[in-house]
């Protein structure tokens, strides 16, 4: 009896030590705010679409720390997701097709002869890309353009084109061999990109 | 004519790993010639048995992973993997045990990782491993040196596992096993009692004395850099020496651990495949010193006859840890220290 | 003879150099037109001076430099300026880009040029005279070569790259043995700007010729040496040769100016002699055009924006048996698909290749790590991981094996016992990390402009409810002085309380009290509320009489006492909207006009595309429109005046 007594002394004991060392801890390693939140959003795109059904990057940052899924941004698309998974330890699921699929990245243009000047999109461009003045002509400044959509609906006369990216000499970079598996076709990797036009 | 759209170089060596495997293929022959001399025909039977096996599996699992098998086949690591097994085994394996062997080393040591270069395991080592475990007695029935088997006899035992006459005048324990089981007597006590000892460890000279002549030559074409094999055979060598002379009647000589076994075949041809070693410099001096040091272990103190395919297996799976540390300073990273790794 | 360095890896792919170095420098017939690249160089393009119609003589400049790293672009020869447009660049992605596009006039008339004696000169005015004759480095990298010139450090060693390790390419071996004088003349204008480094000239022991002739014009020369180095590739690349000759790496990230080292190629050191000493731009350069297509391989001093299809025909290059065209060398070159682009200032090689003599890669087999990549990689690297990296697209990987360090000079690739187009994957792989490095940066400037907006608009809103504030309180004090002025006035609180009971009441006996849009407001949601009720009671009524229900008495009562409300709503509603002077009936008429309007502008203008007689629909069109126009006068006048009339009763 007397060493069931002892055992339990010696756990309640080492049980008081532990709670002891980890309370310390908890105060003494405290980090100040929440950075996970941070974390998360670093990884967003920050296109500020709201196609997640948020306000912004930083409200689906915060939603993503409180367990929302992970797979409800369409700009970031599967790199996003799979960031999001590496940082968060969960398995990378694939885009929710509800929110919007993974597209090549846009940038808005204003057909500049028809904007009536309503600055309606103005309003709309979450990063202030877009430069005008009531009854004055408006125009998106290409390097702020996060090619967010948001200026799109709002414009009344329908004179903002979303239009992809143009590859340049500089911006343009090889894509990788499309199949080392040895086959005897040779036509495939001949190609080091999908459209080659033999002169 | 349609022009070309190719990234460069657009020049290119006649290297293939076709050629690769077939210098290593040739470079094996010295050592099949005079393990043959000393042993019998066991080799040779084993040897086709293997490759005809090798070949076989490695069209089927190409064949159900759906891939192309002619540049497959033609690439001739199925054959060298073959060879080494075939080379690995006692002479007196019977059928059964060389197929056993062959079908764990293609299609699930090499294949199920996803084929040739992605296998963390060099499939030859975990082949014989695999039948060293599983069948103990058939795997150490070596040949004897002083009457071989003809050609008949040794198709008879081959096929049906009995000999008119029995095995027992044939077979011998190799003088690893000698060496290692008779603990009771001084190392000196055991050459004088049983000749058998003298003439066993002279076979095994000579075998791995070919192997070495053969690995040589490879290292001279360039088909592997030295630092592997060089670092293997050094740190055996040191061990077995310190340990000898500390105890010589305990522990064999240097020179003993150098020539027998399968020292030189490991040597040579196992701890440089590339697949499952590590890649930089420094990496395979450290893979090669560690196999050293593991076989030293394993023959002086495991159970088993020989050592290598513990050795090896153990180490390729260190592989991946040693290439990690031992990434090598780029050029213009000499003076910085955060690029050492 | 200098003392020469090891460098780690290299190969020895066949050399093919004598195919075109054997006979001399042929200059190629100025061309029927030249299309020159706004941006031949690294660094900003540059910007065209000149319009289409202009004419020019050779020589005249005819784009300038913008910004520091940029270079000017020359006329090469006379003609007229034929168009300013985007056409085919020479360059692996087969892009377009703006090209000056000159018809030539065959007179080949210079432009009015003369050269200046560097001695007599200061540097500033020299290097202004290098800058201005657009020379960038003629090696391949094209960099503009008077930025290297102005060196922030001290410049102890000169390197002049005359390596040339690319097989087939013969350009600077030829140039060394016909413009020796040139090139020693060029290179005392560099160690002149530099403050007279000692100077090396590296060169490849396969170079018999051109080292005998170098020493010969070197001779009595002080400061000049010439270093002889073994033959492999790529001993030409600047990292590597400065290792060569000195035993020193450029630290990562560096560049050799850091060590105290400049590098020139022996082309530009040509060029620069031209620049100063003749006072001519860079308008022309040693082209070599060689492989088994070409029928008169050899070296051809050909104008920059010559076309490589003319001289191609001018070297005799059987198209047909052209399998693959590379601009530059085998290992480092890059594949054209179109002959119809420019030779520019950096093209040192043409190589028609017929299809057994660089034949394409028939299979590419499994990586087995073999290492033979490692031991030839000049930037000790580990391709075969870099490879596995790139492939599995594990970039920061990638990044941490330094694959920032590669030179993509092929060795590997060329290596290769399985025949993994290696560099692909590096170069897909730099791209990659590239792309995403500035996705990154674009992601955070978004994040911070949208932190900013937001931050914007709250201090907005704050500032507004603080100025609501700063009102109220001002009305305050007002009311506190008025008050303090007139001591007899009843208690503040108790009047507007008063006013209040007075709101009520009024409200409560006439509508006309409560401001005319709420009332109006009012009266519509009364009218809706009792045509709703009225339906509903309708309904359940039909339903009860339908059904024999007891209470169809008391719900026929509750129908006929709401079908009064709604009509008195109604009533109401309209005699109020007639006090306002609004007339819904009208406004809707007026709407349907011009919509009807509008329809058959539309209807006209669809007909017009594919009607005969264009004109008289034309015209029905105009009519349409005025007609259109003034519906829609009419409507917005009317709209107009019953805004301005709800205005002036919510005024009064």
């Amino acid at each position: 009896m007397q060493s069931l007594y002892f055992a339990i002394m010696v756990l309640a004991l080492l049980a008081l030590v532990f709670g002891a060392i980890l309370g310390f801890a908890a105060i003494r390693f405290k980090v100040d705010g929440d950075p996970i939140v941070d974390q998360i959003d670093n990884l967003l795109p920050q296109t500020q679409c709201g196609q997640c059904g948020h306000p912004g990057c930083r409200p689906y940052a915060e939603a993503i720390a409180n367990g929302e899924a992970i797979n409800h941004c369409p700009p970031g698309g599967e790199s996003t997701i799979k960031a999001l998974a590496d940082l968060l330890d969960v398995e990378a699921i694939p885009l929710d097709a509800e929110h919007g699929t993974e597209a090549v990245r846009t940038i808005a243009y204003i057909r500049e002869d028809e904007c009536i000047g309503c600055t309606k999109c103005i309003q709309a461009c979450p990063v202030d890309a877009i430069l005008g003045a009531a009854k004055q002509m408006h125009t998106v400044i290409v390097d702020e353009c996060t090619g967010c959509d948001l200026c799109v609906e709002p414009c009344p006369v329908d004179c903002i084109d979303m239009l992809p990216i143009e590859v340049t000499p500089a911006s343009w970079h090889w894509q990788p061999p499309t199949d080392i598996i040895a086959t005897s076709n040779h036509a495939h990797h001949a190609a080091p990109q999908g459209d080659v036009s033999h002169g | 004519m349609a022009l070309l759209n190719l990234s460069s170089p657009h020049h290119h060596s006649l290297n293939r790993t076709s050629r690769l495997m077939m210098w290593v293929l040739l470079a094996t022959v010295p050592g099949l010639l005079a393990q043959s001399y000393w042993f019998g025909y066991g080799t040779v039977i084993n040897l086709i048995w293997a490759c005809a096996l090798a070949v076989t599996f490695e069209a089927l699992v190409l064949w159900l992973r759906k891939r192309p098998i002619k540049p497959f086949i033609s690439d001739g690591s199925a054959l060298v993997t073959a060879f080494l097994l075939a080379l690995a085994l006692p002479p007196f394996s019977p059928w059964w045990l060389t197929l056993v062997a062959v079908l764990f080393a293609i299609v699930f040591a090499k294949h199920l990782y996803g084929g040739l270069g992605n296998n963390p395991f060099n499939p030859a080592m975990v082949g014989y491993a695999l039948c060293l475990i599983a069948f103990p007695v058939s795997m150490t029935q070596w040949a004897g040196t002083e009457n071989t088997l003809n050609l008949a006899q040794q198709w008879q035992w081959f096929w049906t596992e009995t000999l008119s006459g029995g095995i027992d005048g044939y077979t011998q324990a190799t003088p690893l096993d000698l060496m290692r089981h008779t603990k009771g007597l001084t190392l000196g006590e055991l050459a004088a009692t049983n000749p058998v000892l003298g003439l066993g460890l002279s076979a095994s000279a000579w075998i791995n004395a070919a192997y070495l002549v053969g690995g040589l030559g490879l290292l001279a074409l360039r088909i592997f850099t030295w630092h592997a094999p060089v670092a293997m055979l050094a740190s055996l060598g040191l061990c077995a020496g310190l340990f000898h002379m500390g105890e010589p009647d305990l522990y064999p000589s240097a020179s003993q651990h150098l020539f027998s076994g399968a020292t030189m075949l490991a040597a040579f041809f196992i701890v440089t495949d590339p697949v499952t070693s590590a890649t930089s410099r420094k990496g395979k001096l450290i893979f090669g010193a560690g196999v050293g040091l593991l076989v030293f272990i394993i023959r002086s103190y495991g159970a088993y006859p020989d050592a290598f395919a513990f050795a090896i297996l153990l180490m390729n799976l260190a592989a991946p840890l040693i290439d990690t540390y031992t990434q090598p300073k780029a050029y213009g990273h000499q003076g910085n220290k955060d690029n050492e790794r | 003879m200098g003392r020469v360095w090891p460098f780690h890896g290299g190969v020895h792919p066949p050399e093919n150099k004598l195919q075109s170095n054997q006979s001399a420098i042929v200059p190629m017939p100025v061309p029927k037109q030249l299309v020159l690249p706004l941006n031949q160089h690294i660094g900003a393009p540059a910007k065209c001076l000149i319009e289409v119609g202009t004419k020019v003589l050779k020589g005249q400049l005819i784009a300038s430099a913008q910004g520091f790293v940029s270079a000017n672009l020359h006329a090469p020869s006379s003609g007229i300026i034929t168009a300013i447009e985007e056409r085919t660049l020479p360059h692996p992605s087969a892009l377009m880009d703006l090209c000056i596009v000159i018809d030539t006039d065959g007179q080949d008339q210079w432009v009015d040029h003369a050269g200046i004696d560097p001695l007599s000169v200061h540097k500033g005015k020299l290097l202004q005279c290098i800058r201005s004759a657009g020379i960038t480095g003629m090696g391949g990298a094209g960099f503009p070569s008077a930025v290297k010139l102005q060196a922030k450090s001290k410049i102890n060693t000169l390197i002049i790259n005359a390596a040339e390790c690319e097989p087939y390419i013969t350009a600077d071996d030829r140039l060394i043995r016909e413009y020796s004088e040139q090139i020693i003349a060029g290179i005392q204008i560099i160690r002149q700007l530099l403050d007279q480094p000692a100077c090396i000239i590296g060169i490849e022991d396969n170079k018999a010729e051109a080292i005998a002739i170098l020493s010969q014009a070197l001779t009595g020369i002080d400061g000049i040496a010439v270093a002889v180095i073994p033959t492999k590739y790529p001993s030409g690349g600047e990292k590597q040769l400065i290792q060569i000759l000195t035993g020193q790496q450029v630290p990562h990230g560096g560049i050799p100016a850091d060590l105290g080292l400049v590098c020139h190629n022996v082309g530009t050191a040509k060029a620069i002699a031209d620049a100063v000493l003749l006072g001519q731009p860079l308008i022309s350069r040693v082209t070599t055009v060689t492989g088994k297509a070409a029928a008169k391989a050899g070296n051809y001093q050909v104008l920059i924006g010559t076309q490589v299809s003319d001289l191609m025909a001018f070297a005799e290059v059987d198209l047909a048996a052209t399998s693959r065209l590379v601009m530059g060398g085998p290992m480092m070159g890059f594949t054209l698909t179109d002959h119809q682009v420019s030779v520019v200032k950096s093209t040192n090689c043409i190589l028609a290749s017929s299809e057994l003599e660089l034949a394409p890669v028939a299979d590419h087999h499994a990586c087995i790590r073999c290492g033979q990549c490692e031991v030839v990689c000049p930037a000790e690297l580990l391709p075969q991981q870099l490879f596995w990296f790139a492939k599995a697209e594990e970039f920061d990987k990638a990044q941490s094996h330094n694959l920032a360090d590669c030179i993509e000079c092929g060795a590997c690739a060329w290596v290769c016992p399985s025949q993994i187009p290696l560099v692909q994957y590096y170069r897909f792989a730099k791209g990659r990390v590239k792309t995403l490095h500035a996705e990154t940066q674009l992601a955070e400037h978004a994040r911070l402009r949208f932190e900013t907006r937001e931050q914007r608009l709250i201090d907005e809103k704050l500032a507004k409810e603080e100025k609501r504030k700063a009102r109220a309180v001002a009305a305050a004090a007002a009311q506190a002085a008025k008050r303090a002025a007139n001591p007899d006035a009843e208690d503040p609180i108790a009047a507007a309380l008063a006013r209040v009971n007075q709101q009520k009441q009024a409200a409560a006996t006439s509508f006309t009290a409560e401001p005319p849009e709420d009332a109006y407001k009012a009266l519509k949601t009364a009218a809706a509320i009792t045509r709703t009720k009225l339906k509903k009671s309708s309904k359940a009524l039909t339903d009860a009489l339908a059904s024999g229900h007891e209470q169809v008495e008391s719900l026929q009562t509750t129908v006929d006492q709401l079908t009064l409300k709604a009509d008195a709503a109604k009533a109401a509603l309209s005699a109020y909207e007639t006090k306002l002077g609004l007339d819904p009936e009208h406004e809707k008429q007026l709407q349907v006009t011009a919509a009807k309007a509008g329809a058959v502008v539309r209807k006209l203008e669809k007909s017009l595309a594919t009607a005969e007689d264009a004109a008289a629909i034309e015209a029905q069109i105009v009519i349409a429109k005025t007609a259109h126009a003034t519906a829609n006068q009419a409507l917005e006048t009317y709209q107009h005046k019953s805004t301005a009339l709800q205005q002036q009763t919510q005024e009064s």
